[in-house]
């Protein structure tokens, strides 16, 4: 309703305006039009006058009013060693652009106003003047001549790239829908290889574990840097373009699927000093409403990571805080933290380095297997199982599952075949493990076998029967530890082997 | 240089010259009846006739202008009054507004973005490229060099048709259940290559590109058609030397187009390809919707050079016939010649090259190699040096004048102090230095609104003003153009000046909400303002749709042929002229467009052959 209204007096006020303006030119008519229009000049000229000082008064008092947010000024000054050039860069284009922007607005405004048409008045034949012409096309070439070269002198001092010799850190920042991770190289100063095949859930920026450089990198969400440290940032994306945004240190370059891209700068300001900077000016001294316990603004404002490249619904939302410290703090912070290897990766089924040792003891296993059926004298048929483990009261440890698995695949492809499963006692000596406890470790043995689906005829189990096993290495590279399970394999029934220890050989 | 005034006997009357000294080419004794007015549709819906296009281009453009700055208050308001409820235009927005259980509705981000895109797309492309060129091209070419028509009406009919139809798609995108393209006006892939990546990426980005295909058969066939009625159809006595500045403007504006629309057209059809059949030309290493994609080898910046080898140009093609209407507009009502036509002329020859070599100064901040930027630095800033000849140029044609206010002229002044304010902004951003800073803030946005958006509608406000009787017999009603005028010179600033300081203190474009961070979220205030200063000065706008279509049927009547006092050959027609513009012979021109108060005489037409104790030529 509200809605309806306000637009019945919108539409009404148009008509309004409207038909005043008709019956302004009516009258106009009426009362003679050149009258009018001598009135008409006089307003319109007069107009443009009051307009050109309200302008140029307004936009000069508004830029002074707003001049503490303004980077580069105040509270604003540049937060890395770079960007004082480009604030200083910034501030001789304003006062060029300010001054041409002055006089042009005072000759374009005045002129209008002083030569507007009035009665027995005539207009100067000018049509063109080459003098005046090279003039005005010299000094503004002159003047950008100024600007190029000193814009281009910082551009390419703040663009070029590390030296060999520079003593710099080297992190990462990757965009992606929408957020922003950032990798440290750890301990050995070095970014491990990446490759987005490798991207999942686990890897969330593809890194290749087979190279050992990945393996103290530390993957974070929010910057943390050392004050006065030079900081080479490598810039990838993920999926679509953004842009590596840190206002108040003048950092931007944009993410680039398939292109990394760099930009190196020095922050030398620390977060604490430049809050304190903060601290002096008015704008930051009131209440931050965001604040909990009422802290100032000062107190409570962070230097920010952002995006400045449109990448999606999210975009305005990839927010990260930076925090610039000592670098002592700085030392110790790093050194607090997990590499993503170290804390997420390393023995997961993610680790292709696990996952290779885990197939080496697979194809080691089932070739021993293979062995003892294929040639069935005695000795070969004893297959120990050294990586199934126990806890204290005899139940199988989760390490011993991959082995016991791939026994279980054995029995499957080869049901012909039984399996005794004998327990043995442990040589170190260890009093512990008596006769009884090698049977029950058996005994579970046997029944994870059952539990995942082998007929329990197939498969016998025993205690170690008194008898103690001398030192043996069977697994070549190995621990060097004993077995305290060994399996006995015969084709049709089970059965025992038929010298007790003959294992011990 | 002032002469005493000439004692002369009084000069002849335009259609006494035409008769004496005209070219009669029988246009009329091929023309029976004439075949281009003989049913409705053929005269008001399929014409040939270049002043119905110019119309049909000039209405379709004030409609699409209207669509995309409602869409630009909408967003708006989202960025003035974010907590403000939007319940209220659900009608028409449906969907794109959610409304919670308090009755508060809220625009989504994905429609914020949908609408910023369009918003972009159509102002740029169907309004101030189609409509501003194809309006003023059109209207003016044939009648300003003394032609019948255009060298091909039937080109020029398909013209505005395939413009008519890619404005189509494109409004049929905004219906589809995903949105329409939402990935910005640029269309930078990989965004705008997978419909993963965004919903508007999908279907509605394939109605974009199709679209914007059309458009550009559009603009190339009024193109090439521009640019050989121009070198082939001038009548007897206009050398090129002698042509109008609008002439010259919309000229070196289609030679530019001409140049530089394929590249873009090429860019959209790799793009094509990247989407439909599984190319890599701007895609690589991607792993996006949890799946790495087979897309290897490409790169995004390749699209980003091609698109702004466009783009550039792009802006000039806006703004060109701007500078030509404004330089013609300010001439006839300083009662003086153009200061320095050939400056004029040259300068804007000299901004049609450089345009072309200044491309990536859109991409300093994009990963291209920081060392190209030395080029384009350099380029982009001697830009400045034509722009600057230009803008002294107009003061000095204002100086020593006997300038009349009324609309047109207002709204031409209007436009060199927006282009000045805009085009000082671009020695900043062409600066890469400090483009690091500004790049991809609301320092940009005020840049190029104020130099390309705002003083592009100036120019043309200027040029309707100007040429509304000749397109309709009639006068648009000038309080309300004067109102007009002023409401949108205050409001324009107060809507663009205020993002400089945004922009200043890096609060990044494209953004749905400040609040996420701290830096960016201090000025709550002055986004307001702007928002009210946009909502009121598109008011103002809505006072001269009124007063456009008003006029057009109820306007004061032309009583004169030359209302203005011009020198033109527009001027020399009859106040609506027909088909093939002059009923008899075709005038034939004697000297160039800006003799003003030479020699004491107010204005001396085209057709005037050379007086005896005349000074010397300009």
């Amino acid at each position: 309703m509200t809605t309806l209204i306000v637009l019945f007096c919108i539409v009404l006020l148009l008509l309004i305006i409207f038909q005043i303006a008709r019956v302004r030119d009516l009258a106009k008519q009426l009362r003679g039009s050149e009258e009018v229009e001598a009135t008409n000049v006089a307003n319109q000229a007069r107009g443009l006058m009051v307009f050109m000082a309200l302008l140029l008064i307004i936009t000069t008092a508004s830029a002074y009013y707003f001049k503490n947010y303004i980077l580069g000024f105040g509270p604003h000054e540049s937060a890395s060693v770079h960007g004082a050039e480009i604030d200083s860069m910034m501030k001789w284009t304003l006062a060029v652009t300010y001054v041409a922007y002055i006089l042009t607005h005072i000759f374009l405004f005045y002129y209008a106003y002083k030569y507007r048409t009035r009665k027995g008045h005539q207009a100067q034949y000018i049509s063109h003047n080459n003098t005046i012409e090279l003039v005005w096309t010299g000094i503004p070439a002159i003047v950008m001549t100024f600007l190029v070269v000193g814009g281009l002198d910082a551009w390419n001092t703040i663009m070029s790239d590390v030296g060999d010799d520079d003593n710099y850190m080297e992190i990462e920042a990757t965009g992606f829908q929408f957020a922003w991770t950032m990798r440290y190289p750890g301990p050995d100063g070095l970014l491990g290889r990446k490759d987005f095949r490798l991207i999942s859930g686990a890897n969330p920026l593809g890194q290749d574990w087979t190279d050992p450089k990945n393996h103290d990198d530390i993957v974070v969400n929010d910057v943390t840097l050392p004050v006065d440290q030079k900081v080479r940032v490598r810039i990838t994306a993920r999926d679509v373009l953004h842009d590596f945004y840190l206002p108040q240190f003048r950092v931007k370059m944009d993410a680039v699927p398939g292109l990394p891209t760099y930009f190196v700068f020095t922050p030398r300001k620390t977060t604490k000093e430049w809050r304190r900077g903060l601290s002096e000016y008015a704008e930051y001294q009131e209440i931050d409403p965001a604040s909990d316990e009422g802290l100032p603004l000062w107190q409570t404002q962070d230097f920010e990571l952002a995006c400045a490249e449109l990448c999606g619904i999210g975009h305005y939302s990839m927010k990260r805080t930076v925090t610039i410290m000592e670098q002592e703090d700085f030392d110790q912070w790093y050194s607090q933290q997990t590499s993503y290897y170290e804390g997420n990766v390393k023995g997961t089924d993610d680790d292709p380095l696990y996952m290779a040792e885990m197939k080496e003891q697979r194809d080691a296993f089932t070739q021993l297997l293979s062995q003892s059926i294929a040639t069935p004298s005695l000795e070969d048929n004893v297959v120990p199982l050294q990586y199934v483990r126990f806890q204290e009261a005899g139940e199988l440890s989760e390490e011993s599952f991959a082995q016991l698995d791939n026994m279980i695949s054995f029995l499957e492809e080869n049901q012909g075949y039984s399996a005794m499963i004998m327990g043995r006692s442990d040589n170190a000596g260890d009093e512990d493990v008596t006769e009884d406890l090698s049977g029950v470790r058996a005994q579970a043995v046997r029944q994870y076998l059952i539990d995942n689906g082998i007929d329990a005829e197939r498969l016998g189990s025993r205690g170690s029967s008194g008898t103690t096993s001398t030192a043996t290495n069977l697994t070549e590279g190995g621990e060097n530890r004993n077995p305290s399970i060994e399996i006995y394999i015969t084709e049709g029934e089970v059965s025992e082997p038929q010298t007790a220890n003959l294992s011990s050989k | 240089m002032a002469t005493a005034v000439l004692t002369t006997a009084p000069l002849k009357r335009d259609d006494a010259l035409i008769e004496e000294f005209g070219y009669d080419d029988h246009f009329h004794d091929h023309h029976h009846g004439d075949k281009y007015r003989s049913n409705f549709v053929s005269h008001y819906v399929f014409s040939m006739d270049h002043k119905m296009i110019a119309k049909q281009f000039l209405i379709t453009g004030m409609v699409w202008a209207v669509i995309g700055a409602l869409m630009s208050l909408v967003f708006r308001m989202q960025l003035g009054f974010p907590e403000e409820s939007l319940a209220w235009i659900k009608p028409v927005l449906g969907k794109w507004i959610t409304v919670n259980s308090d009755g508060i509705g809220t625009l989504q981000p994905d429609f914020y973005y949908a609408l910023v895109t369009m918003h972009g797309t159509i102002l740029v492309f169907f309004v101030l490229t189609a409509g501003l060129s194809g309006t003023f091209s059109n209207l003016l070419i044939p009648l300003m060099i003394g032609a019948r028509d255009m060298a091909s009406p039937l080109l020029n009919m398909l013209s505005y048709w395939f413009f008519f139809v890619s404005g189509t798609i494109m409004f049929a995108s905004l219906f589809l259940s995903t949105g329409p393209f939402a990935g910005g006006w640029v269309a930078y892939p990989p965004l705008s290559a997978l419909p993963q990546a965004m919903d508007g990426s999908g279907a509605g980005m394939t109605l974009w590109t199709i679209s914007l295909v059309l458009l550009v058969v559009s603009l190339l066939l009024g193109g090439i058609n521009y640019i050989t009625t121009v070198l082939n159809l001038r009548t007897k006595g206009m050398s090129m030397w002698r042509l109008p500045l609008p002439i010259w403007a919309f000229f070196v504006t289609a030679i530019l187009g001409l140049l530089s629309f394929p590249v873009l057209t090429s860019a959209f059809f790799l793009l094509m390809l990247d989407r439909g059949v599984g190319t890599s030309f701007y895609l690589s290493d991607i792993y996006i919707g949890g799946a790495a994609l087979d897309h290897v080898g490409g790169s995004p910046i390749l699209y980003q050079h091609l698109f702004w080898f466009l783009g550039h140009p792009e802006v000039y093609i806006i703004i060109l016939p701007a500078f030509g209407i404004v330089s013609e507009v300010l001439s006839v009502n300083s009662r003086k010649p153009i200061f320095g036509y050939q400056a004029m002329v040259f300068s804007i020859l000299a901004i049609a090259f450089l345009a072309f070599i200044v491309w990536a100064h859109h991409m300093f901040m994009s990963g291209v190699n920081p060392f190209i930027a030395n080029f384009f630095v350099i380029f982009t800033l001697i830009i400045a040096v034509p722009s600057a000849v230009k803008v002294f140029n107009w003061i000095a044609t204002l100086y020593g004048g006997n300038i009349r206010f009324n609309p047109a002229s207002l709204f031409a002044i209007g436009f060199v102090s927006m282009f000045i304010s805009g085009g000082l902004t671009g020695i900043w951003l062409g600066n890469s230095a400090l483009d690091i800073q500004l790049h991809d803030t609301y320092f940009v946005v005020a840049h190029f609104h104020i130099v390309m958006g705002v003083a592009a509608f100036f120019g043309m406000f200027a040029g309707i003003y100007h040429w509304f009787p000749k397109m309709y017999g009639r006068f648009m009603n000038k309080t309300l153009g004067n109102l007009h005028f002023w409401g949108t010179m205050i409001g324009a600033y107060c809507v663009f000046w205020p993002m400089h300081y945004l922009g200043m203190a890096g609060v990044p474009r494209r953004y749905y909400s400040f609040d996420n961070f701290q830096a960016f979220g201090h000025f709550d205030g002055m986004n307001k303002f702007i928002t009210i200063a946009a909502i009121l000065t598109f008011g103002f706008q809505m006072l001269f749709v009124i007063n456009y279509f008003y006029s057009i049927w109820k306007g004061k009547k032309v009583t004169e042929r030359n209302p203005y006092q011009a020198n033109t050959l527009e001027w020399t027609t009859p106040i609506l002229p027909g088909h093939g513009n002059w009923p008899g012979k075709l005038p034939t021109v004697q000297r160039w467009a800006y003799d003003y108060s030479k020699d004491g005489i107010d204005h001396l037409s085209q057709l005037q052959p050379p007086l005896e104790e005349e000074s010397a030529a300009h």
